[in-house]
């Protein structure tokens, strides 16, 4: 290496402690106090599973290998364990994913009536959902809008933007129909995959460019024209990874089964599609001050003082 | 003990043995210990103190949910810049736009190593201009410098942050290094 090659590499190493950068901020305890209230949400949130001494997936693995090894078993030990597991009364053992889909394609069902007008619930998914956890989750209620909420409600924007992996501006470039659940019975009900062509990411991974949200079919009609699953609708959606097996690539719109997390652009305003107070407000604003008020949140969420909800299950 | 161009020290082995067994007072030392590195770091990237604040303590975060994955034994700082380089460079895209790395030479840094006043102010004056020829060039060719000359990161390391392989590092750096010296040539002349 020539020697004024080595020199201006010596100047540059000799430069280096002198250049002036922004104060190192605290972060050792930061990240320590961050760290220790994760971790102790993680625990409360466990405490509320069913099996605490296993990590929620082992959890469901156990549950998944009981479900396939009951029906094998005698009539005598299948009763015995039933009467175990069984929660909430009168669901069956062999009720599995055939009660759960039933279960959404009720939740569905009640969504179109309650479009009609009045507050309806799907009494099996609320029983169920303030057992888990009821700091966290509302019991079902209506929007305001006749839109039925079945999941977890939010009561603020910075618990949306917690709850969120996603938070994106873009496009619908396509309306696909889903996987049929309960597929022949009555309560058969398909659901829409929407393909998003991502504008802006506001929360999640930036690089993002095109995301599918896989929705219920029924969920979203609200009376107020504001369906978003349309052809070249400008939306902005709180998302959620799917956690079925089949649709982990997917996403869900966050939290609820309404449109409390789907809002439609139109210029820098926003349309709810859904009509509660909170949607309203999100709403008022306009997408400048909405992307402020999600950076905000964010600061907060760093700071541990927002936790998200907990997902639906 | 040397791995891959960075020391392993028997003091970080340690920490970060006990921060992979769930002992968080082990990874906040290990943490002071490199918040400053990490946290430049991220600033020669985002060119933002408040996105780079952000980057390294979710980069800090992240890597202590990743620490089971962390392979005993083998050097904790290249694992954690990688994390937090590509923590960084998320946000950097995030935020849309490209980074404006502007540097300058801290005041009242060099007063002490000079004989005469005069010399003390020549160097700073060449500092000065070679923070100035730096300006000028291409951003990655800047962070490449910054990366492996004012944060003594290894190649590796400053490959990792750049998210370039490291034969590219080497290039980068040789062209940077021969840019810097024509503008300073220039300088020299004018």
């Amino acid at each position: 290496m020539p020697d004024r090659e080595r020199d201006l590499e010596r100047e540059l190493r000799d430069l280096g402690p002198r250049v002036e950068y922004p104060r190192t901020p605290d972060l050792a305890g930061s990240v320590r106090r961050r760290i220790e209230r994760e971790d102790e949400a993680r625990a409360n949130r466990r405490g509320l599973f069913w099996l605490p001494v296993l990590s929620p997936r082992w959890a469901v693995a156990a549950m998944f290998v009981i479900v396939l090894v009951i029906p094998v078993l005698s009539p005598a030990v299948r009763d015995k364990l039933s009467g175990i597991f069984v929660m909430g009364g009168d669901a069956g053992y062999g009720g599995g994913g055939a009660a759960q889909s039933a279960g959404k394609a009720e939740d569905a069902r009640a969504g179109q009536a309650g479009a009609g007008g009045g507050k309806m619930a799907s009494e099996p998914a609320g029983q169920a959902q303030s057992q888990e956890d009821p700091g966290q989750a509302s019991t079902p209620e209506s929007t305001g809008s006749g839109v039925l909420s079945s999941g977890p409600t939010f009561h603020s924007p910075d618990q949306m933007v917690a709850t969120a992996d996603l938070i994106c501006t873009g496009t619908v470039t396509k309306v696909l129909p889903g996987k049929v659940d309960a597929a022949g019975t009555p309560d058969a009900v398909r659901d829409t995959n929407v393909v998003i062509g991502v504008d802006e990411v506001l929360k999640g991974d930036a690089s993002t460019e095109s995301v599918t949200v896989k929705t219920p079919q029924l969920a979203y009609d609200g009376p107020q024209n504001t369906e978003w699953r349309r052809t070249g609708e400008r939306v902005l959606l709180f998302l959620s990874h799917s956690r079925e097996k089949e649709t982990k690539r997917k996403y869900i719109v966050a939290g609820t089964s309404y449109g409390q997390t789907a809002y439609i652009l139109q210029n820098a305003d926003l349309v709810a599609t859904a009509s509660d107070p909170l949607s309203r407000r999100v709403a008022h604003q306009s997408l400048p001050e909405l992307r402020r008020e999600i950076q905000e949140a964010k600061a907060k969420i760093r700071r541990g003082e927002v936790e998200p909800l907990q997902p639906e299950r | 003990m040397r791995t891959g161009g960075t020391a392993v020290t028997p003091e970080d082995v340690k920490l970060a043995e006990r921060a992979r067994n769930g002992d968080v007072a082990a990874y906040e030392r290990l943490v002071r210990e490199y918040e400053s590195l990490a946290f430049r770091a991220a600033f020669v990237i985002t060119g933002d103190a408040q996105e780079a604040e952000d980057a390294v303590q979710e980069a800090f975060v992240k890597a202590y949910r990743s620490m089971k994955r962390f392979r005993p034994g083998s050097p904790f700082r290249p694992w954690l810049m990688t994390i937090v380089a590509n923590e960084a460079r998320n946000r950097r895209r995030a935020a849309g736009r490209r980074a404006s790395l502007a540097l300058r030479v801290a005041e009242g840094t060099v007063a002490g190593d000079h004989a005469s006043p005069e010399a003390a102010a020549m160097d700073s004056e060449r500092r000065s201009e070679l923070l100035r020829a730096l300006e000028g060039l291409r951003e990655e060719d800047r962070q490449a410098i910054a990366c492996r000359y004012f944060l003594g990161l290894s190649e590796a390391e400053t490959a990792a942050a750049l998210g370039c392989a490291k034969g590219t590092v080497k290039s980068r750096t040789s062209r940077a290094l021969g840019r810097l010296r024509e503008r300073m040539a220039g300088e020299d002349a004018g």
